[in-house]
């Protein structure tokens, strides 16, 4: 579970400070997905980023499973997997070799990584491709990788930032089907994206975010409902107009 | 620490060993580009020096009709007479010249020409020779030898030690020079491409989310940029020793023939130090500006302003003779080339040496804790 709590951000350089978020709070449960909407720009990567520890919030709270991500920073990194849709995994080594780096990484036996690596080659259907060098790959068997990398350690929260960005249809089936089948064996699944009805479709709760407000948060029926609008495009547009902030 | 940062050395150093390309860039290409230069050149170089040699060169002779001039010429130039105007090299006595009476010898000549200005240094050398011819005639009239005119020998003693005399002067003036172009050009790329490269990858994030403590990922980076650059600067060294030894173009391109040249072990020694502590310093400099930079892009403008004052700092000190200014031997990149200098021509101390390691030591740990602290702040990540 992760519970975010009045969470703000604000970058400082010498000249200038931008505040990113603005004191967001939401929870995500086991066995869910949430979805975390919204424009570019709006924070959604700066709050998934805080949450996987590679920020630190300037104030309020972030707890994954219970664990303040600030007070045990490499306990919640063994607890999260961590994709970003910006990764391109490129090079000669193979998905096979980049699996293994990256559970040594997690401190992983070498026994359990094979296991895994075994395990989930199953599952994603990799077994064809886990020995070519990956630059040969399609982006379709590079995703699979990819996910791969962040399932090895059998994390228990799961933290895609726009995973389906610059993919093809095919790899974006792999990811959605991936999605949901976390969301089955009861882990709990955080993504952000500024596809609407990608949401939609995957997602049982979302929060809308726009200039680093949380707009609206709930199961995706409710707020629908609440609001009146018939999807999600329509509900964040009649949000952001609420706010009477010009839409460029 | 040094656990985990082996595991990320080893990933690194494993694409590295995969990729065909990098591995052609980093180690195959420095190996050759020396041989490649040296073959090409001597190749060149002997080839016009024969055509130069064998040509048959017009050439008029104006004010004196001495077969013996003639004689002289024909035995050292194949040439053929022609008038003024049509001539290659003219050598014209005054009017009025008669052998034996002093006169102005005009040769003219294009010195555009390489062919041209070998063969007038050819008629320059046979006007001497026949002045010779004339002067002993003239001294014979007297009963005299031109020996008898010979009081004083010249000999010369070369003071210097032996590994000047047999080249080592030589390769201190050329190879610290290569060798830290190739350190940083080695560097440069493998340097880049794990700081900024991974960010434009967007892989950085990834790493980032794992067991393994951030410092132990700065120095596993660091580690491996070092390595690249060692074997980037060796292959280079390598590629300078093959050179040596090349039938082809050595003795064209350095005068003295290196073959004879042997560095003594604890030289050799000396020079390892040194430029381990330099690869250690290059690589965590140019993986610190990778870290700042967001892209690859902008980090080979950090780094090439850098690798500019590196190679002028290269060509400047090129020429110089080793160094007793002990502040030089603080300064980074200048210490390396002159501890280099000293090691080739068997002059080096180890005081000089403390102070290089000591001082290359101190700036790669300033800039590897600066990459250090990137990695373990924020920082790293606002670029992603």
């Amino acid at each position: 579970m992760i519970q975010v709590q009045d969470l703000t951000k604000t970058f400082t350089t010498r000249k200038s400070s931008k505040q990113v978020l603005g004191g967001i709070s939401f929870t995500a449960n086991d066995g869910e997905v949430f979805g975390l909407l919204g424009p570019n720009g709006a924070g959604k990567t700066t709050t998934l980023r805080t949450i996987a520890t590679l920020l630190q919030p300037t104030s309020g709270r972030v707890l994954v499973d219970g664990m303040d991500i600030v007070a045990h920073g490499r306990a919640v990194r063994y607890r999260i997997g961590f994709l970003t849709g910006e990764m391109k995994l490129t090079g000669q080594l193979t998905g096979r070799e980049m699996l293994e780096f990256f559970g040594n990484l997690d401190h992983m036996e070498t026994a359990r990584i094979q296991q895994r690596i075994g395990q989930l080659s199953l599952d994603l259907d990799m077994e064809r491709f886990l020995d070519t060098p990956i630059a040969k790959l399609s982006s379709g068997m590079t995703q699979k990788v990819s996910l791969a990398i962040s399932l090895l350690h059998e994390p228990h929260v799961i933290i895609f930032d726009e995973p389906t960005s610059n993919l093809d249809v095919l790899a974006v089936k792999i990811v959605s089907d991936f999605i949901r089948s976390a969301k089955e064996d009861g882990k709990c699944v955080v993504l952000s994206t500024h596809i609407l009805s990608e949401a939609e479709r995957l997602c049982d709760r979302i929060g809308i975010l726009y200039e680093g407000r949380l707009l609206c948060e709930g199961p995706v029926d409710a707020v629908l409902e609440e609001h009146g609008a018939r999807d999600l495009e329509q509900l964040f547009f009649q949000l952001v107009q609420q706010q009477k902030v010009p839409l460029c | 620490m040094l656990k985990d940062a082996l595991i990320i050395f080893r990933k690194e150093v494993k694409n590295l060993f995969k990729d065909r390309r990098t591995l052609f860039s980093t180690f195959i290409l420095p190996l050759l580009v020396l041989p490649i230069i040296f073959i090409g050149m001597g190749t060149v170089l002997g080839s016009m020096e024969k055509d130069a040699q064998e040509s048959t060169y017009a050439i008029s002779i104006t004010g004196n009709r001495d077969p013996v001039f003639s004689e002289l010429l024909s035995a050292s130039l194949s040439h053929t007479a022609v008038d003024p105007q049509s001539a290659e090299i003219s050598i014209a006595f005054p009017v009025g010249y008669a052998p034996g009476i002093s006169a102005n010898v005009v040769v003219s000549f294009d010195s555009s020409s390489r062919k041209n200005q070998f063969a007038a240094q050819q008629v320059v050398q046979v006007v001497k020779d026949y002045e010779s011819v004339l002067a002993q005639d003239l001294l014979s009239l007297y009963g005299l030898d031109r020996q008898d005119l010979h009081t004083l020998d010249i000999v010369m003693v070369d003071v210097a030690s032996e590994a000047t005399q047999t080249g080592g002067s030589v390769l201190a003036m050329l190879v610290p020079y290569f060798l830290v172009i190739f350190l940083f050009a080695g560097s440069m790329n493998a340097g880049l491409d794990t700081t900024s490269g991974e960010k434009e990858r967007g892989s950085l994030a990834v790493l980032l989310v794992n067991q393994v403590s951030r410092t132990s990922i700065a120095w596993g980076k660091i580690l491996y940029v070092s390595l690249v650059a060692i074997c980037s600067a060796l292959a280079t060294f390598l590629g300078l020793l093959i050179s040596m030894y090349l039938p082809v173009g050595s003795s064209a391109m350095m005068g003295p023939d290196l073959r004879a040249f042997v560095i003594e072990g604890h030289a050799l020694a000396m020079i390892v130090a040194t430029l381990l502590s330099t690869a250690l310093l290059t690589a965590s400099v140019v993986t610190l500006l990778g870290c700042i930079a967001r892209t690859m892009k902008e980090g080979s403008s950090y780094v090439m302003p850098l690798y500019m004052v590196v190679i002028l700092v290269g060509v400047t000190t090129m020429y110089m003779d080793p160094t007793q200014r002990v502040v030089l031997f603080l300064v980074p990149i200048v210490n390396t080339i002159f501890m280099m200098k000293e090691s080739f021509m068997g002059m080096a101390t180890v005081g000089h040496l403390v102070m290089t390691v000591v001082s290359n030591l101190s700036f790669a740990t300033l800039c590897a804790l600066m990459v250090s602290r990137l990695f373990n702040s924020e920082k790293i990540l606002q670029t992603v």
